[in-house]
């Protein structure tokens, strides 16, 4: 724990970075000019690494061609400067905002895909690429190449007017490094970056707290690209030449390799990853002529034994939220985010008119039908049990109401509005939040990280205000980190709140499943098989969690099999059996109720 | 013939049995009534080895089996029809006959093997005339058939079938029993699982009630039939506090 | 030659290539039946048998005895992938280690077959037919040599089919691929057999490489990574784990493929299949034949 927490403190220092940063501006007066090349190289090798860690290590879409977005960068840049004499800080934007383009449009197909489909695409994504560099010889020299690029090494390259060597360049490259580590850090460290992590963990669960992983997934392919189209401006004029056999499979693997070895998702793991693939093959020279087979051996080797990578070996974390030195904000500014989202419909906050109901909703499954119209009512601040033995619709009731199913027939209405068929993380967004009979936290997010996710659809901070901790990202993470404080009070956890989840046992799990799903401020909370898997005084936690909910006048839909568990905290329970509802009242009437006792436990004789 | 000890199993992260003991005499038909998440699937498993305790033992003919692998034991008279009918559906009826009867007989036993499963295509007709058709199209009780004729054609002296009438129409499910009790005639040890013990209790000799991974009670086919009467069954159900 | 001819012989091309497309989808189909899992070293598969079998060409070995010698190197190779890439890390929730750990096995098999035969292109033997024999059928001339690869292809796709249906351990692998525990319960090993399924796969990896190398004239270390993501494409256009899916999707695409290529450019050709792609998964990411998956929440 010490040391997990000396290296956060000692990466959270802004002295820490400056002294690293004046350290490493030191360089071109230590170091001989092919050293000085080399750390240029470590500069570009970080930018590309950090690139695919944002894609893959974090949003989890595997990218088997990323040397496509590296050759874009490359290429964009070299004729821009080459045919139309343009200055660097010109071309190296435009070069990423085109490669923000291709990256923008790739993630719709790259979106709708999913795990060796995605990578089959990317691979043929980074083929393609190639080819295009190859033939279109007009504009990219074909095989043979761009020469001619002003380059430093070469004397013929100019900054803001000035001939630059290659110390100014690696000045250059050691500034916009130091740019894009600080704009990733505190991209990574906000709740879009969280959220990235969620959607690789599970889209669904994502959806369920609001998170749309359609727009997480364009958001990652954009900015990865982007990233990647710097590196490759860079390099090129670095090196005067470009041709396309610096685009292909074996720069796609290094780049692959550079991130996987690093440690996917960290901060710091990319970078010792690309530091690794820069000197080490140029230090040992033998090494170059087996590359390719060093390389594919640590991709076979690397996930079954660092599978987290040098970050994880020398566990190297960063915590993923923003830290503040000194608390400075007080209570009441906090509170104004809970009342914000308060029910403003007069109608609706009344408790003879439902808040959600459903009518006649019907679901097949190819032939089978799971759902027979039915029709239910929840009213603000009750509990509803939802019971029936298996097979009898409970779950796919939920799924439907949460967006996750779509009906085949039938209504579903929330605060007077038709929500049928409604995207999952827009009906997440409305309100309606919901838990899964599995708990699907991050599990290597910390307890208190996977709680801010919960807030997700509560921020109201742009991507820039993260990226650049404009004052309005600082003061709403302050704010939610506040909320999470109290909630870990409430919920027990503190004493975990650093740990990372997939260490904790089960029902901590659980319970931080649900307690995420408060921090979303339900307007209606959905809890499938909540108890399952918990101990007694886990469950007392877990019912005191849910009286909370419920003093707030928020319902509850409860679906369990541990009958004292629903019974100690519903008001009225529906009873379903084979897609139909068979009873509708309070427990003890359903006790004593004939077809339930049926249902259930089938009938003594035949008639 | 099958003793149970004292076997804890935590499947994944939940406690499924906490500390469960059985007996099962043979030649009877025993059956586990538990609701849902009782445990009764992880038992079953836990004989047939899809599921290995992490504490107890299992002793099957006098001998301990419980770190036997699945393979091993249905090769050496146990068979299991697993909840939820399941099937090769993909496949054709006779193809799954072939399936089940090749990988658990012998050598020898395998010259016979057209012998049983005409046996199985004479005892119910129907699926002799769907001998062709894609499993996955017969009707539930068809399928469950299909699959208990499976389960035997390995010979087994110890049938293990769980939720057998779930989903399935009361007549359907008097069919399955009826079979079920012709094969307790010609020898067959059977275990059944019902969530309905008014289903099981038709055709058990004996019974034991689990709730939530703990058995709370066992006794022959009066001692359920008091349970029921008294409405004690139901609070095994619907969890109340008894004396 | 009339255009109808020229179109014709186009089409013909297209399907023999095709053929090889569906063998390289066929190989693919296998594994994921029973484990989900897809070799992303198969390319590389496909060229280090025909390196194999070429080198003991080279030695004066006679076909007969250098074919059987470089199937069973490959299969065995296959029986590891299986043991080191796949088995292990199937159980992570993630697809990315297996992904990652297969396309790795794949690039080392090719970064050896550069170290021990070099990066430049071999010439490769013509199999039976050369290069120049024709059949005339309605005065198109075929080559012969494309005509035995169309043949071989279709002859061990159907005998591929039979295996699966007819005999028992066919059976018992769609039974494993179809429900793994019922199967364990019904006696079959299931980890034999998915073991066998890789090996398999991996023999049909190096038949597509000693159909299409006598073809190619020349093969280097990169030509099996090339034509896997086309063999891919024919799987996913057909659908994915489907055989009637990857004989259409493999010979489709070889069709669309020459067709683009002798009416727009040969170098477009490559450039479509990702198109065709992009398109499907878009569109209908099941493919043609393909099976639905309704996902369990």
């Amino acid at each position: 724990m010490t040391k997990l927490n000396s290296f956060k403190r000692l990466t959270d220092s802004s002295v820490t970075k400056f002294a690293l940063f004046l350290i490493f501006a030191f360089v071109p007066f230590v170091f001989a000019e092919n050293d000085v090349q080399l750390f240029i190289f470590w500069g570009i090798n970080i930018l590309l690494a950090q690139s695919i860690n944002l894609l893959s290590g974090f949003a989890g879409q595997i990218s088997l061609g990323h040397a496509a977005f590296y050759a874009i960068g490359a290429y964009t840049s070299a004729v821009l400067m080459t045919k139309f004499g343009l200055s660097l800080v010109v071309t190296v934007l435009l070069a990423a905002l085109l490669n923000a383009l291709v990256g923008y449009l790739l993630s719709f197909p790259a979106g709708r895909v999913k795990e060796f489909y995605l990578a089959m695409m990317t691979l043929g994504f980074g083929f393609i690429i190639q080819e295009v560099a190859k033939e279109w010889s007009s504009v990219t020299g074909g095989v043979m190449g761009l020469s001619g690029i002003p380059s430093p090494q070469l004397g013929t390259f100019t900054f803001l007017g000035i001939p630059t060597g290659l110390a100014y360049y690696y000045w250059i490259v050691l500034v916009i490094v130091a740019c894009f580590l600080w704009m990733f850090k505190n991209f990574v460290q906000s709740y879009l970056g969280r959220s990235f992590l969620a959607v690789h963990r599970s889209e669904l669960s994502a959806a369920s707290i609001g998170i749309s992983p359609k727009y997480i997934k364009q958001l990652a392919y954009t900015l990865s690209a982007l990233m990647a189209g710097v590196a490759g401006a860079l390099y090129a004029h670095l090196m005067g030449y470009i041709g396309s056999n610096s685009f292909g499979m074996m720069q796609s693997i290094e780049i692959l390799v550079m991130g996987i070895l690093g440690g996917f998702g960290t901060i710091i793991g990319p970078i010792l990853g690309a530091g690794f693939l820069t000197f080490i093959p140029n230090k040992l020279q033998f090494i170059q002529e087996y590359q390719l087979m060093i390389y594919a051996l640590l991709l076979v080797l690397s996930f079954l034994i660092i599978p987290q990578g040098f970050a994880g070996l020398f566990k190297l974390r960063t915590s993923l939220f923003k830290t503040f030195k000194s608390k400075q904000k007080s209570w009441e500014s906090s509170s104004s985010i809970v009342t914000k989202r308060e029910i403003s419909d007069i109608e609706v906050n009344s408790t003879d008119h439902p808040l959600l109901s459903t009518s006649g909703v019907i679901k097949d499954f190819s032939g089978l039908r799971a759902l027979n119209g039915i029709s239910i009512e929840l009213f603000r601040g009750e509990i509803l049990g939802l019971i029936g033995p298996n097979g009898s619709g409970k779950s796919t009731l939920v799924n439907l109401i949460s967006g996750i199913y779509s009906v085949t027939d039938g209504e579903i209405y929330f605060e007077n509005q038709k929500i049928t068929n409604e995207q999952s993380h827009l009906i997440a967004n409305r309100g309606i939040i919901r838990t899964f009979q599995d708990p699907h936290n991050v599990d290597n997010m910390t307890v208190r990280e996977n709680l801010l996710l919960g807030n997700h659809r509560l921020y109201r901070s742009g991507i820039l205000s993260c990226t650049f901790n404009l004052k309005r990202s600082l003061d709403e993470e302050q704010k939610m980190l506040e909320k999470i404080d109290r909630i870990l009070g409430l919920s027990e956890l503190t004493e975990y709140a650093d740990e990372q989840v997939g260490n904790l046992p089960y029902g901590i799990q659980r319970i931080v499943e649900v307690a995420r799903a408060i921090l979303a401020e339900p307007k209606i909370l959905l809890l499938d098989e909540p108890a399952a898997g918990l101990s007694e005084t886990e469950l007392k936690l877990l019912i005191r969690l849910v009286r909370f909910v419920k003093n707030k006048g928020v319902p509850v839909v409860l679906i369990d099999h541990h009958m004292e568990f629903v019974a100690s905290l519903v008001d009225r329970v529906v009873v379903l059996d084979s897609g139909g509802e068979i009873y509708s009242g309070d427990m003890r009437g359903m006790k004593q109720n004939k077809q339930v006792i049926e249902a259930y436990l089938g009938v003594a004789k035949h008639a | 013939m099958l003793k149970i000890n004292d076997i804890h199993v935590n499947y994944g992260p939940i406690n499924a049995l906490k500390g469960v003991s059985i007996d099962v005499q043979e030649k009877q038909i025993t059956a586990i009534i538990g609701a849902n998440g009782s445990g009764k699937s992880t038992l079953l498993n836990a004989i047939s080895g899809l599921i290995i305790p992490d504490h107890g033992e299992i002793f099957y003919n006098g001998t301990s089996i419980q770190t036997k692998p699945v393979e091993d034991r249905v090769k050496n008279g146990i068979a299991h029809v697993m909840e939820g009918r399941r099937l090769f559906k993909d496949q054709s009826v006779h193809d799954n006959l072939l399936l089940g009867f090749y990988f658990r007989s012998s050598k020898e036993n395998k010259k016979n093997m057209m012998k049983q499963i005409n046996e199985v295509y004479e005892r119910f007709p129907i699926l002799g005339e769907k001998k062709h058709q894609q499993a996955g199209t017969l009707s539930g009780g068809q399928q469950q058939l299909l699959i208990i004729s499976m389960a035997i054609l390995s010979k087994p002296q110890l049938l293990l079938l769980d939720e057998p009438s779930l989903g399935l129409a009361p007549i359907v499910v008097d069919q399955v029993y009826q079979y079920l009790n012709e094969l307790k005639e010609v020898g067959v040890t059977i275990i059944v699982s019902e969530q309905m013990a008014a289903l099981a209790m038709r055709i058990a000799d004996y019974g034991y009630l689990l709730e939530r991974g703990k058995i709370v009670g066992h006794g022959d086919v009066q001692y359920l039939q008091s349970m029921m009467d008294s409405d004690e069954m139901t609070s095994v159900y619907f969890g109340e506090a008894r004396a | 030659m009339s255009s109808l001819q020229f179109a014709l012989e186009l089409i013909f091309t297209g399907l023999c290539v095709g053929a090889v497309y569906s063998l390289i989808a066929h190989g693919f189909n296998i594994t994921f039946w029973t484990t989900k899992v897809v070799n992303f070293g198969h390319g590389p598969f496909i060229m280090f048998c025909s390196m194999i079998v070429l080198s003991f060409l080279m030695k004066g070995l006679p076909w007969i005895v250098s074919i059987p010698i470089g199937f069973a190197i490959i299969v065995i190779i296959g029986l590891i992938l299986e043991r080191v890439s796949v088995r292990p890390l199937l159980k992570y929730p993630t697809s990315m280690g297996w992904i990652v750990s297969t396309l790795g096995v794949g690039l080392f098999l090719q970064a050896l077959a550069s170290k021990i035969w070099g990066a430049q292109a071999l010439a490769f033997p013509p199999f039976i037919f050369e290069a120049t024999d024709y059949v005339s059928i309605f005065g198109i001339r075929l080559s012969a040599q494309y005509l035995l690869v169309l043949v071989m292809a279709l002859v061990i796709m159907m005998l591929m089919e039979m295996v699966m249906n007819k005999t028992i351990w066919g059976k018992a692998m769609k039974a494993v691929a179809h429900d793994p525990n019922f199967a364990r319960v019904m006696g079959i090993k299931s980890k034999i057999v998915i073991t066998l399924s890789f090996m398999i796969s991996a023999f049909l990896a190096g038949v597509a490489g000693i159909l299409i190398a006598p073809i190619y004239g020349t093969i280097t270390p990169e030509f099996g990574m090339n034509i896997m993501v086309l063999g891919f494409v024919a799987a996913v256009l057909g659908g994915i784990g489907s055989s009637k899916g990857a004989l259409f999707g493999g010979l489709l695409l070889g069709v669309i493929e020459k067709l683009v290529g002798g009416y727009i450019s040969t170098s477009a050709e490559h450039g479509v299949a990702f198109l065709i792609l992009i398109i499907i998964l878009a569109l209908k990411p099941d493919g043609f034949f393909g099976v639905k998956v309704v996902q369990k929440v």
